[in-house]
């Protein structure tokens, strides 16, 4: 059972745990002016209070906070350096990395064939479309000065699941990948790499990433498919 | 005795106020003497050769050629490095070369600057690189320890902990956790300027309505400023929140909680604080916890602020 | 002589010449592209592209499960007036915008003369 706990030194008197608490673990002070834990049976450990308190002066024990696989891992390595001991929420396993994956993939490869289901040949604008979305979320990107230093940074952004080399001629860009993050989901769930919706969305993906960084268009080709993957992108 | 641990400083591009604030020991000085032997401290002494050390303690950011061959030269002398001061950990205000190109930079601070009768950049100085780096861009860091500059008392703590080999109790809080103003809720509607005569020194200035980044500023200060009036301007960097959650940020953080505390829109909150953005991301906006944030689009809102400006 | 686009644009003009009613006309590629364009106002010509390819694709699937034969035309009917949308060949869209108070008769009889014609220059 998660147990809270509130430094009352560093308590302002917000009152923005009690508001928000869904199960009511906090009372308000009103003499002091300050917030005490008086039902920390009831927490359900959704952390909100954690979050929302301004000194960061609530701790939540014995709860099992959500895996982490959301953040960027050179952060929780830095923040580390700040306090000298470990964050909170970094004891995640490779096995459970491994298992988060194969969920993730699972979901993917659903969307994606539900995508060209419904959508049949205009299925391509989709992933076209995601690639310029996911675009505007990448700030850095736009920063690089030329092409070279542009695919280098996205080297260091997607490498953990999507390690690949590129090569680069007169208007085309060649990147290849050994393998793609996206061949477990793709085979596990029976499809032909390359030919799986979910390969052509992310081809069309990285079209539509690369023309929204370079302000170019881009057009593609498959030259192989499988343990190593070339698309060659062409503007 | 055991043999003492030796200590080397270096400053890169910074303002000696980190050095100051080792200096700030004052007789707790005498106590870290006792156990560390003070090799290089180029503020006191001409040394230009880099000691051999079991800590170096960088200050300043990467800024120039020279603090890049400087960093790395520590990093080669020294056991152990400190990224001191929020110029070290997170680039501190020579992030303004992420808004600004180096050229636009050196036009307004020597060539069109009523102030001085410069007429160029100086040349024969190291040169500048494109923008400000964190020190732990070019070298590894062992410990951070960020705060313009950092309280006596977390140096103390710190580097206590570091000869000893403890972990040092600093702690995560925010300078809300020092701060001695009270929140509590106002009918307060509109945002107010800093420093307007009827802010009130015991009320959270938040809960005023004035914008304040205490509660997205990790402490490293004891609260100093809000003590004396002046609402935080987040010199010390983000908070651990802010650093490691993708989906918090400097807007939205501050807006949840002032909108809480008065009748302010959370909109209205990140719309001004957007606008001001160059200012309250200052210290931190060249290192990669914002750079690489999916919320932080500063040239945007500069762009977005930038008419309002020109009619000043 | 003269480019494709060019050559389009110029299809597009006439099209829009040949009645008032058709304010607006663009051809897009199934990738989401805006090859040519001759649209009243901005437009986000991405979402637009990708939109019209999203349609016509949604409109092909449920034309062949439901009736079991190829699609022949999209048009959306809005308060301004009438969306057509035509394929042209395997990878574009042809979109035209068509005040309500359009004979749609001879539109279509105008769009049976003009895709073929776009198709060509594809």
């Amino acid at each position: 059972m998660p147990k809270v706990t509130i430094e009352e030194t560093g308590c302002r008197g917000c009152t923005l745990c009690s508001d928000t608490c869904p199960v009511d673990v906090f009372e308000i002070d009103q003499e002091k002016n300050i917030a005490h834990v008086t039902h920390s049976d009831d927490c359900i450990g959704c952390l909100s209070c954690f979050y929302l308190c301004p000194s960061q002066c609530i701790t939540i024990d014995e709860c099992k906070a959500i895996k982490p696989f959301h953040r960027i891992e050179k952060d929780t390595t830095f923040v580390e350096k700040f306090l000298q001991t470990k964050t909170a929420t970094t004891t995640i396993s490779k096995d459970e990395l491994k298992i988060a994956f194969g969920e993730i993939g699972l979901l993917l490869t659903s969307f994606s064939s539900a995508i060209s289901e419904i959508l049949g040949r205009g299925h391509k604008s989709v992933g076209r479309r995601a690639g310029t979305v996911a675009a505007s979320h990448l700030p850095e990107m736009y920063e690089q000065k030329d092409l070279e230093a542009l695919l280098n940074r996205m080297k260091a952004r997607f490498g953990t699941s999507f390690d690949f080399e590129y090569t680069l001629q007169d208007n085309s860009i060649e990147i290849s990948v050994q393998p793609c993050g996206l061949l477990f989901p793709v085979t596990k769930s029976g499809m032909e790499a390359g030919k799986a919706d979910l390969c052509l969305l992310f081809h069309e993906y990285w079209a539509g990433l690369l023309s929204a960084f370079t302000k170019k268009k881009y057009s593609y080709e498959v030259k192989s498919a499988g343990d190593r993957c070339t698309v060659v992108f062409q503007s | 005795m055991a043999e003492k641990a030796t200590l080397s400083i270096e400053w890169l591009s910074g303002c000696s106020g980190c050095e100051v604030g080792i200096v700030d020991l004052h007789e707790k000085l005498l106590t870290v003497l006792e156990e560390i032997d003070l090799k290089r401290i180029p503020i006191l002494m001409d040394t230009k050769e880099y000691i051999a050390a079991d800590i170096g303690l960088i200050t300043g950011s990467v800024r120039t050629e020279h603090d890049l061959e400087a960093a790395k030269k520590m990093r080669e002398a020294c056991k152990a490095i400190i990224a001191f001061g929020t110029c070290a950990v997170f680039g501190g205000p020579h992030s303004a070369s992420y808004a600004h190109t180096n050229s636009e930079l050196l036009d307004n601070a020597y060539r069109q600057n009523p102030s001085t009768n410069t007429k160029d950049a100086p040349e024969e100085v190291p040169q500048l690189l494109e923008q400000a780096l964190p020190l732990n861009a070019v070298i590894d860091v062992d410990l951070f320890m960020p705060g313009c500059p950092p309280h006596a008392a977390y140096i103390f703590e710190g580097l206590m902990a570091l000869i000893r080999g403890r972990e040092p109790k600093i702690g995560r809080h925010t300078v809300c956790y020092n701060c001695k103003r009270v929140m509590k809720k106002t009918e307060t509607s509109e945002i107010q300027s800093m420093g307007s005569p009827t802010t009130d020194h015991e009320t959270c200035f938040l809960s005023q309505g004035m914008l304040c980044f205490g509660s997205v500023t990790l402490d490293r200060c004891l609260a100093p400023c809000p003590s004396a009036g002046t609402p935080c301007f987040s010199c010390g960097g983000p908070s651990e929140s802010v650093i490691l959650e993708p989906q918090k940020d400097v807007r939205s953080e501050v807006s949840a909680r002032m909108a809480h505390l008065t009748k302010i829109s959370e909109e209205a909150i990140i719309q001004e604080i957007e606008s001001q953005a160059k200012t309250h991301f200052a210290y931190a906006m060249a290192s990669p916890v914002f750079r690489q944030k999916p919320t932080f689009l500063l040239k945007k809102w500069m762009q977005q602020s930038a008419p309002a400006r020109n009619e000043d | 002589m003269a480019s494709k686009t060019e050559k389009i644009n110029e299809v597009l003009r006439q099209l829009r010449m040949s009645s008032p009613d058709i304010f607006g006309a663009a051809v897009v590629s199934l990738d989401g592209f805006l090859i040519a364009s001759n649209a009243p106002s901005e437009i986000d010509e991405e979402l637009v592209s990708g939109m019209s390819a999203a349609i016509l694709g949604v409109g092909e699937r449920i034309s062949k499960e439901m009736m079991r034969a190829p699609l022949n035309q999209i048009y959306v009917k809005s308060e301004k007036g009438y969306i057509i949308l035509n394929s042209v060949g395997e990878v574009g869209v042809l979109v035209l915008l068509v005040t309500s108070e359009a004979k749609l008769g001879l539109i279509f009889l105008e769009l049976r003369r003009i895709v073929p014609e776009l198709e060509k220059i594809i």
